[in-house]
């Protein structure tokens, strides 16, 4: 199991932030250490592989750094966070044009080797745990990454990082309803690519 | 209730977050309306699977993130120093930029005027191209030398360092 640091992680209050945006590298990395498990997670599912994953959470960082100056403390530095984690995440999907809607509609779809490897460094990350747990796990995160990113970020958000329904709204800038609009498209579309997926499979 | 109302409060009825009463009404609606069911039977099992995914490993980021920073903050130092320049040079721009025009202008004019008195303009009359060719081949002049001046008897010669 991965141990939970919750008590470990340092607490990041005002000062620490302020310190961060006048460009305190020692500042940035408590925010670092705060934020790292939440951004990665994030951004894990946004893509494909442990290394485009840490691809991404770097970028994530440095546009943090970059940006820390613009936050406002109207929302809380998790949200602000969480939204540029999003944001890249969407982005970078867009830019590699990872999913395809159409994918899943050709009789010969393939499962890529990105998935199989992944499923792979699920069971060497992750010996002790079950392999068929395993491979739901790469199953469910295969049929993620056919999902539009808008669709996937929130699924994202809601079931893997636990976010409650206001702060994923403040997340994605949008109200309460669209976020449960949304989630209801994503819960249809996520069943269909499973279940198209499982007759592939079988 | 209507299949519309129960669609808006599933997410709240999944979370547990309805007052029992209306939990409750909702209950009796899912065993008796196949299409709810359906629907709320799709969500759970979708949110199962997602919950399960494992929580992954962070690996450290830290150095190469360090690092990107410390380099963009380089790049960005000679960007600001670069500004700077500019601010406290902005005052004398129009002059450096006025004498640096008259030098650029004179040095083309003087260059030109030298190299103009390295060359030779030979005007010569033919008649016939062939006195031409046989001009050029007793001069040893390059074949390229000849030029056109107006009509065909009238050409000019013109060479690089006389001849």
């Amino acid at each position: 199991m991965v141990e939970e640091h919750s008590e470990e992680l340092p607490q990041i209050d005002e000062a620490t932030i302020r310190k961060c945006q006048e460009g305190d590298k020692g500042a940035f990395h408590m925010i670092y250490q705060h934020f790292k498990t939440k951004v990665f997670s994030t951004a894990f599912r946004f893509t494909n592989n442990y290394d485009e994953a840490m691809d991404l959470t770097q970028d994530i960082f440095i546009n943090i750094f970059k940006k820390i100056k613009m936050f406002e403390f109207r929302s809380s530095l998790s949200t602000w966070i969480y939204r540029l984690s999003v944001n890249a995440g969407i982005d970078r999907v867009r830019k590699y044009k990872r999913y395809t809607l159409t994918s899943m509609d050709h009789p010969d779809f393939q499962a890529t080797n990105d998935f199989k490897e992944l499923h792979k460094e699920h069971q060497v990350k992750r010996a002790d745990e079950n392999v068929i747990q395993d491979e739901n796990a790469a199953s469910t995160h295969e049929a993620l990454q056919r999902l539009s990113p808008k669709l996937r970020a929130i699924l994202i958000l809601r079931y893997i990082e636990d976010l409650p329904y206001s702060e994923i709204a403040t997340v994605l800038k949008c109200s309460e309803g669209t976020v449960k609009s949304r989630l209801n498209r994503a819960h249809i579309k996520l069943k269909e690519v499973l279940e198209k997926d499982s007759e592939v499979g079988r | 209730m209507r299949c519309g109302k129960i669609k808006k409060l599933m997410y709240d009825y999944i979370d547990g977050t309805l007052t029992e009463s209306v939990s409750q009404d909702i209950d009796r609606h899912i065993d008796e309306c196949s299409k709810c069911a359906k629907h709320h039977q799709n969500i759970t099992q979708n949110i199962a699977l997602l919950k399960e995914l494992p929580k992954l490993e962070t690996p450290d980021m830290w150095t190469s993130i360090h690092e990107k920073i410390m380099e963009e903050e380089q790049a960005s130092s000679l960007a600001v120093l670069w500004n700077h320049f500019k601010t406290i040079s902005q005052p004398y721009a129009v002059p450096v930029a006025s004498c640096a025009l008259i030098l650029i202008v004179s040095g083309v004019l003087l260059s030109r005027g030298m190299l103009a008195s390295k060359d030779t303009v030979i005007d010569v009359q033919f008649r016939t191209t062939q006195e031409i060719a046989f001009y050029i081949r007793e001069h040893n002049l390059p074949d390229n030398s000849a030029t056109f001046h107006g009509e065909f008897e009238t050409l000019s010669i013109t060479t690089e360092n006389g001849v």
